[in-house]
Formats: structure tokens, C-alpha cells, sequence
């Protein structure tokens, strides 16, 4: 029995030892004094017990079974105070290591959190402080304080402050001067009364979020931009429908204004009233037309026929109309890159751009001053974009309009490129050009930019993505003239005004024509006329089938038969973003007479040098 | 007869417990606590057992008595074990 008690014992010692070696070897460094000196002392006194436990199991002392007890029952207790007194100083450990933690975690998230007695205005910081308010900073008053808040925010502060003491906490962003400059900071205060209700502190939290505010404020720039560009989209959306049914009827008031233009010359009667009162038709549906042309540019529904350009000669085959069309009270400058990247783009509506552009300026300086047009390369990088979402990354070219005139109010600035939108008085200005010239732009892949000041000027930036190889001549050559011919022509034109009007124009000028209100008839004249046709001139928008479908059909049943489309609006039938696709023959609606005629005659000419002999 | 000397240590064991339990809100904020007060608790029943070996079973209890301080040291390494591993560990 005595031998079981003494290796218990034994055990027991060995276990303490464990947990005292454990001790010691960790936290060697950060014991206090104190439990120095106990842990000392237990080593001795275990060492003792053991000895005695020791000596009387190996028989060489006897009576020792008092001492034994003794030391066994104290040993214990002795452990218990160790462990009571090392537990004691692990909590004080526990809290400065968290205090540590909650300081670095404040400082991490660059803030800091204060307490204020309002017995004697002692203000108390926390450690990160510093980090959020500089070295040495640490004001010890509310007063001393408020010394650093901006003085505008301060009675927006003081009033919020006043609410606190009144029970109501508050969370507010302001600016602080920090290091000579102002920081914004969100601040979160509550503050704590007696029984009595009777306010005796206050506490809160301060956080620098001047990094976030500049987040917000890009998010803000770049969802105004998303907003403008969306209801922009609507706008031309609108506006591309609305323009394909324009569009036939001018064609068809043009065409019989011209009509009746040239029956009454053949009767004699040109200083007649009833001639000037059919020019005045005729030059309204012009304006009419040009309007409707403007709409579909700014929707960026115009079919387009892009080329690889130089804009250095677009602008300077410009020059000569810009001088005549600002006045004499200004400088017109035009400075032009030594090298400038080719841009892939319509060149009359390049030079539609360039126009509105140099118009906006000129009439931003009624009393005179300087304009410049300015082409260079440029390259837009990532920042750039981040805040521009319409723009990319990349090479671009820059054509720059600056003037010296008034320049645009911040208001005005948001709404500047919205359709109809202008700041001249009635009747000067249709609100259509800067609204164009955005369509354009877009349409061309490019991005544009403005940048005003009052009293100042406004810039103007269009850029387009450069491209790489060599600028091809400007295509645009004079039409060839218009020719009597005797041709068969297969008409397929939904509107039964635009049909009569067609099939007369090409009757007239002598040639054969089978007009058909549909493609479906138009497919059965074909099938029921024996002699092959001569050209297919198609309207692209036609209900159930579309001008590119009956082009498909005819020309499976008429191989190489040419096809000349017509259409104010093409609804990407026959184009992919307003682009043409490639071989297609196209003339825009509304169309007068010769350019019908001309138009028919090269498609005719065309397909006549292509055909094998 | 329990010995004069034994019923002072159960006394100041008894202490003990009772500062322990004046203070076991702050020590309860100790780490795997219940690892130290089972221990404890254990070594208190020891003293006990010491005392009462005197008076009843003298062998068994004189047993349980070592047994007790056996496991009371056992419970204390591993809590002091435990206590310093975690202490390492990130928190």
C-alpha cells in the first residue's frame, strides 16, 4: 500500500514539475516579481517532499509518515495560490495584448476613438490618434479640437453636438485640418448621462474616409454618365424611329414638289406664284430633311461609310468654310500634329463634327476672341477611363476645339449634348449639333470630352481610336450625271405614295418599272415575268419581309441581279452599327429625283463592267 | 482524531475556495478555466479525505487522498498545457 501512495505520489510531483518546467520556460521573460519568488519557492519545497516521499519508500527513514502528510497537504495549497497569482497576472496580460490589438486594428482602419468629460472638458484619446492626427497630436480640450474642423462644417458640427447633449447621438462627415491640409472624417458621438439624465460624458469614434469620399464622388461622376448615356440611347432610339416614317414622307413631298417644279416650266409659267410657293415646299423639306439627317446622326442610325482618314486634311479641306463662317472678330488657329495617326470614320460626318464644333465656339464669343483646332495623338490610359466609361484604353487621335468665349455654367455642362437642348435665344439654334456631333463620335468608336470655365473658354476633346496604316484620299467624287436608260427594274416600297412617286421618276427618265407594295409580291412579279430583271431597288423596312430577305430570295432566283436599297432608316437590316455591310448599294431617304437617277445609273454601270463578256 | 496541523490546511484550503469564488467573474475570463477549478476542486476533496482518514477507512481514504493530489496535478499541467498553447495562437 505505502508503495502505490509513494508512486502516486511520485507521479503527482511529476506531473507539477511538468507544468512548472512548462511555466518557466515560456513565459520566463514576463513573470513579476512575485510569482518569481513563489514559483522559486515551490521548486524547493516540491523538492523536499520528494525527497521525504523518496526516502521513505526506499525504507531509509521510518517515521516519517507526519512530515509526509504535512507536506502533502500544504503542497497543494502552495500550487493553488502559484495558479491563483499566475492567472491573476495572464488576464493583466490578456488586456494589454487586446488593448494592443484594438490600436492596431484603429490604426489599420485609420480611426480613433476619444471619451470627454463634460465635468471639466478633459478630452481622453485613443493611442491611434496619432496616426489619424499627426505626431503630437492630441488635442485635450473639445475646444482645442474645433480649432482643427473646417469652418464651414463647424456649425453643421456645433449643431449636431447640441442634439448630442439633448440625447440624440449623431454620425456626421466633416473636414479636419491635418498637416495643413483638410481630411475628411466621419465622426459617430453619443453621450452618457447620470441617473439623473444629467449629461457626464460623452464618447466617440472619429475615421478618416477621405479615400472613400473621392470613391463616392467617381461613382457619383460615373453614374451621371451612365444616366446621360442611357437616356441619350432613348432619346436616339426615338428618334431613329420616328425618322424612318419622316423620311418617306419627304421623299415623297420632294419628289412631287419637284414634279410639279418641272410640269409647270414645261407649261411656261416660272415667274408663276404657284413655282415659288412649290421652292418654298421644296427648300422647307430640304431643311426638313437636314433636321431628320441630324436626328439620325446623334441616335447614330445613319448609314455610314467609314474609311481610314487623316483628320489633319479633313479639317484643313474645312478651312476655307470655317473662315467664312465665324466673323472677323475672331482668330481662328488651327495647329496640326507633324504626324497624326489615321482614324477609321465617316469623313462627312467628321466634317459635320469639326462644323458644330467651330459654330458652338464661334457663337460663345459674340464680342470676339480666339479659336483654335488643334490634332495631335494621344493616348488614354486606365485613369482615364476609370472615369470616363465611355472612353478606352489605347492610342487616339485628339481633335481639339478651344475657344476664349464664355464658357458653360456647371448646370448647362450636364445637358449640352441632349437633343434639342439650347441656350440661344429662339430661332438661332436647333440644339442639334452638339447633340450630333456626340452621335458621330460614338458612332466612330471615339469618346468626347469638355472642359469649361467661365469667362474662360470651353475645350472641346474628340477622341477617336487611332489606326494603324495609311489614310486613303477622301472617296467622294462627283455623282454621275443622270441618263435616260432602258432598264427593267423590279420596285418593292411598302408606302404607296413613295411607290407612285419612284415608279414615275424612273418611267420618266425611260425605264421599265414593276412596282410591288410587298416582297412577297414583289416575288411572285418576278416569278410570273419571263425576262430577267435589270436591278431590284428595295426598301429595307417593309412589314413581314425585309428588303435584305426579298434581296436574298431574288437573288437565288436571279443570280447576280444588282440591288440598290432605299431607306431613311436601316435599323442595322442592312448595316451593323450604322456601318454598311460590304457590297451593299444604299441611297438614304429622302432622295431627290437626280439622285435617284444617278444613283440607279451607277449600280446599272457598275453591274454592267462587272458582268462577264 | 483529526491532527491540529491537518485541519489548518483544510481551513486554509477552504480560504481558498472562498477568495476563488469572490473573484469568479474575474476568473472566469481565464482561458479553459474549467480545467483549473476541476483541479482544484479535486485537491480540496484530498484534504478532505486526509482528514477524514482518521476517523473512517483510514486505508481507502488515505488512497483517495493520493489519487486526488495525483489528478489535481494532472488537470493543472494540462490546463497549464492548454493555457500557453493558446496563448501562442493568434487571437
Amino acid at each position: 500500500m505505502n508503495h502505490t501512495i509513494a508512486i502516486l505520489d511520485g507521479l503527482t510531483i511529476a506531473c507539477w514539475c511538468i507544468a512548472l518546467v512548462g511555466l518557466c520556460i515560456r513565459r520566463r521573460n514576463d513573470f513579476e516579481a512575485r510569482v518569481r519568488l513563489i514559483l522559486g519557492g515551490l521548486v524547493a519545497f516540491s523538492l523536499v517532499y520528494s525527497a521525504i516521499v523518496f526516502s521513505g519508500w526506499a525504507g531509509l527513514t521510518g517515521n516519517l509518515e507526519h512530515f509526509e502528510d504535512l507536506f502533502g497537504v500544504t503542497l497543494p495549497v502552495w500550487w493553488a495560490f502559484t495558479f491563483f497569482a499566475l492567472s491573476h497576472q495572464l488576464i493583466g496580460d490578456d488586456l494589454r495584448r487586446s488593448e494592443a490589438e484594438l490600436t492596431h486594428a484603429q490604426t489599420v482602419a485609420r480611426m480613433a476613438s476619444w471619451r470627454l468629460n463634460l465635468a471639466n472638458d478633459r478630452l481622453h484619446w485613443s493611442d491611434a490618434v496619432e496616426t489619424l492626427l499627426g505626431a503630437g497630436q492630441r488635442p485635450r480640450t473639445r475646444a482645442d479640437f474645433l480649432t482643427l474642423v473646417h469652418p464651414h462644417d463647424r456649425p453643421q458640427l456645433e449643431a449636431a453636438w447640441e442634439g448630442a447633449l439633448r440625447g440624440k447621438p449623431f454620425a456626421l462627415d466633416y473636414r479636419l485640418s491635418v498637416n495643413d491640409q483638410f481630411i475628411w472624417m466621419h465622426e459617430i458621438v453619443r453621450v452618457e448621462s447620470s441617473a439623473s439624465e444629467f449629461p457626464t460624458h460623452a464618447m466617440g469614434t472619429l475615421q478618416d474616409i477621405t479615400e472613400s469620399r473621392k470613391a463616392a464622388d467617381a461613382h457619383a461622376i460615373l453614374e451621371a454618365q451612365l444616366r446621360q448615356s442611357q437616356k441619350l440611347e432613348a432619346i436616339g432610339q426615338l428618334a431613329g424611329g420616328v425618322a424612318h416614317d419622316f423620311n418617306n414622307i419627304l421623299t415623297a413631298i420632294l419628289g412631287n414638289t419637284e414634279i410639279c417644279i418641272a410640269a409647270l416650266s414645261r407649261q411656261g409659267a416660272n415667274q408663276s406664284p404657284i413655282i415659288d410657293a412649290m421652292e418654298n415646299v421644296r427648300k422647307s423639306a430640304e431643311r426638313a430633311a437636314a433636321l431628320t439627317r441630324q436626328l439620325l446622326a446623334f441616335s447614330r442610325n445613319q448609314v455610314i461609310q467609314p474609311q481610314s482618314l487623316d483628320l489633319r486634311r479633313v479639317v484643313a479641306g474645312l478651312h476655307e468654310l470655317l473662315s467664312r463662317l465665324i466673323k472677323e472678330n475672331i482668330t481662328l488657329d488651327v495647329v496640326a500634329a507633324p504626324e497624326l495617326a489615321s482614324v477609321h470614320a465617316d469623313a462627312n460626318q467628321l466634317e459635320q463634327v469639326v462644323l458644330n464644333l467651330v459654330v458652338n465656339a464661334a457663337d460663345a464669343m459674340p464680342g470676339g476672341g480666339r479659336l483654335t483646332i488643334e490634332t495631335r495623338n494621344v493616348e488614354l490610359d486606365a485613369d482615364y477611363v476609370a472615369m470616363h466609361t465611355d472612353a478606352l484604353v489605347g492610342p487616339h487621335v485628339l481633335l481639339r476645339v478651344s475657344d476664349s468665349g464664355a464658357g458653360i455654367p456647371a448646370d448647362v455642362r450636364d445637358r449640352i449634348f441632349d437633343p434639342f437642348f439650347t441656350t440661344k435665344p429662339l430661332g438661332k439654334g436647333t440644339g442639334l449639333g452638339l447633340a450630333t456631333a456626340h452621335g458621330i463620335v460614338k458612332q466612330a468608336g471615339g469618346h468626347i470630352a469638355v472642359y469649361s470655365e467661365i469667362d474662360k473658354g470651353t475645350t472641346f476633346k474628340v477622341f477617336l481610336p487611332a489606326q494603324a496604316g495609311v489614310a486613303t484620299d477622301d472617296p467622294r467624287t462627283a455623282k454621275p450625271p443622270a441618263e435616260r436608260g432602258a432598264a427593267t427594274i423590279l420596285l418593292a416600297e411598302d408606302d404607296h405614295l413613295l411607290r407612285k412617286l419612284v415608279t414615275r421618276q424612273l418611267t420618266t427618265a425611260g425605264y421599265t418599272v414593276l412596282a410591288a407594295p410587298s416582297g412577297a409580291e414583289a416575288l411572285e412579279i418576278a416569278r410570273a415575268h419571263d425576262a430577267p430583271f435589270d436591278l431590284l431597288i428595295t426598301d429595307v423596312i417593309m412589314p413581314e419581309m425585309n428588303g435584305r430577305e426579298l434581296s436574298e430570295q431574288m437573288t437565288a432566283h436571279q443570280p447576280g441581279l444588282p440591288v440598290l436599297f432605299v431607306s431613311g432608316y436601316t435599323a442595322n437590316v442592312i448595316s451593323d452599327q450604322g456601318v454598311l455591310d460590304a457590297g451593299v448599294e444604299f441611297l438614304e431617304k429622302p432622295f431627290t429625283r437626280e439622285a435617284l437617277l444617278a444613283r440607279v445609273h451607277e449600280v446599272l454601270n457598275r453591274n454592267a463592267c462587272a458582268a462577264p463578256r | 482524531m483529526i491532527p491540529h496541523d491537518e485541519f489548518i490546511m483544510m481551513g486554509v484550503g477552504f480560504v481558498a475556495v472562498g477568495i476563488a469564488l469572490a473573484h469568479r467573474r474575474h476568473l472566469a475570463r481565464i482561458r479553459h478555466v474549467r480545467l483549473l477549478t476541476t483541479g482544484f476542486g479535486v485537491l480540496l476533496l484530498a484534504w478532505i479525505a486526509t482528514g477524514a482518514e482518521h476517523l473512517v477507512l483510514p486505508d481507502l481514504l488515505n488512497l483517495v487522498e493520493h489519487v486526488g493530489y495525483l489528478l489535481g496535478a494532472v488537470l493543472v499541467a494540462s490546463w497549464c498545457w492548454l493555457r500557453y498553447r493558446s496563448a501562442e495562437e493568434p487571437s
